[in-house]
């Protein structure tokens, strides 16, 4: 990802990793907004800030503290205040390197998660590295789940022209009024799921006909490079407890689900998707 | 006598210890001192570019007690 920033509100965004690859340039008068997977594009009046210019309508994966706002680190005191709003601590680890530069290695606690951030200890404070730990969500399965954001190459005095800030529209890419326009309602929406049978993680057979009428089954497709499916977790698990603390089993639930697909990464001990996804 | 030493010298290294620490706790930064700086620092500047990158890492397997998908 690169990130050219001029003010009062010139921006290039460019997520070149991932999958799904987005391009956020404003020139200062108009906002484009480009998402290469949909090859759909949209152009609008350049909002006066960075935090709006980088909303699309979905969130993000987690970059700077789960928010898309802080994809950029733009600085001033509205960031400072959005960085420090929900910490309930914090600690000054100690002094070390990353890629070669010295930093103040800083922890901030909040109530959903941890984020560690390396700060240059130089004349350029810039930040170097963030590691954002949601392990908290995970307690109850004893699992780790960290999101890593590196910093780099920065330069603080760049002289930019205007082709830093043009939109150039891919061959095949349209324009339209809404990047990510709404689903429509399923068809199976309110009818009852269809039958089907499988093997849960454990290796028992499941049969979804045998907890017809008697349990509430939740069946939740997530990867932890999903920023959508990091954020929602919160509410699915809060809907999980609320339904067995109510009455009989989930037998099917998303993190055994989260399991199997996690199961795709290579590694060892410590798996690492290393997608290197942007959104 | 000798206990008496020791004592004394155990105090002595206790003394030093405890205020040893104290010193580096007063010499560390204030987190959200040095965060402040940050965003100021990068608040102020005209322009900048910086490259970055995102990975996510997870363990759930190593610790999960799940099978492998049959899939």
């Amino acid at each position: 990802m690169t990130v050219r920033v001029e003010r009062p509100n010139r921006l290039a965004l460019l997520v070149d990793e991932g999958k799904m690859g987005l391009t956020i340039v404003s020139d200062g008068k108009k906002l484009t907004q480009y998402l290469a997977v949909l090859k759909r594009y949209t152009v609008r009046e350049a909002p006066a800030n960075y935090a709006e210019m980088t909303d699309i309508g979905v969130p993000l994966k987690p970059t700077i503290l789960g928010s898309q706002g802080s994809l950029i680190p733009a600085g001033g005191d509205d960031y400072f205040k959005r960085l420090i709003a929900g910490v309930e601590s914090s600690k000054y680890i100690g002094a070390e390197k990353v890629g070669g530069v010295l930093c103040h290695h800083l922890r901030f606690v909040e109530k959903r998660f941890d984020w560690d951030i390396w700060i240059d200890d130089g004349k350029r404070p810039v930040v170097e590295k963030v590691v954002v730990n949601l392990s908290k969500q995970f307690a109850d399965e004893k699992a780790t789940v960290t999101y890593t954001v590196a910093f780099s190459d920065w330069n603080v005095a760049p002289k930019f022209t205007a082709a830093d800030f043009t939109f150039k529209p891919p061959a095949g890419a349209e324009e339209v009024d809404e990047l990510i326009e709404p689903d429509p309602p399923h068809p199976l929406l309110g009818k009852p799921a269809p039958p089907f049978k499988t093997v849960d993680l454990d290796g028992h057979p499941f049969d979804l006909k045998s907890h017809l009428g008697k349990d509430v089954i939740l069946l939740d497709f997530w990867s932890t490079s999903c920023g959508p499916c990091i954020m929602l977790m919160p509410a699915a698990r809060s809907g999980r407890r609320e339904v067995r603390g109510s009455g009989p089993c989930v037998p099917s639930d998303q993190w055994r689900r989260g399991c199997r697909v996690d199961q795709r990464f290579p590694g060892g001990d410590e798996d690492q998707s290393a997608d290197r996804a942007g959104p | 006598m000798r206990r008496l030493s020791t004592i004394l010298i155990f105090g002595f290294v206790a003394t030093f210890f405890v205020q040893q620490q104290l010193l580096a706790q007063a010499q560390k930064p204030k987190p959200e001192d040095v965060l402040r700086k940050m965003s100021d620092y990068l608040g102020k500047l005209p322009a900048f570019l910086a490259a970055s990158w995102v990975r996510s890492t997870s363990s759930p397997r190593a610790r999960i007690p799940c099978k492998r998908s049959r899939r």
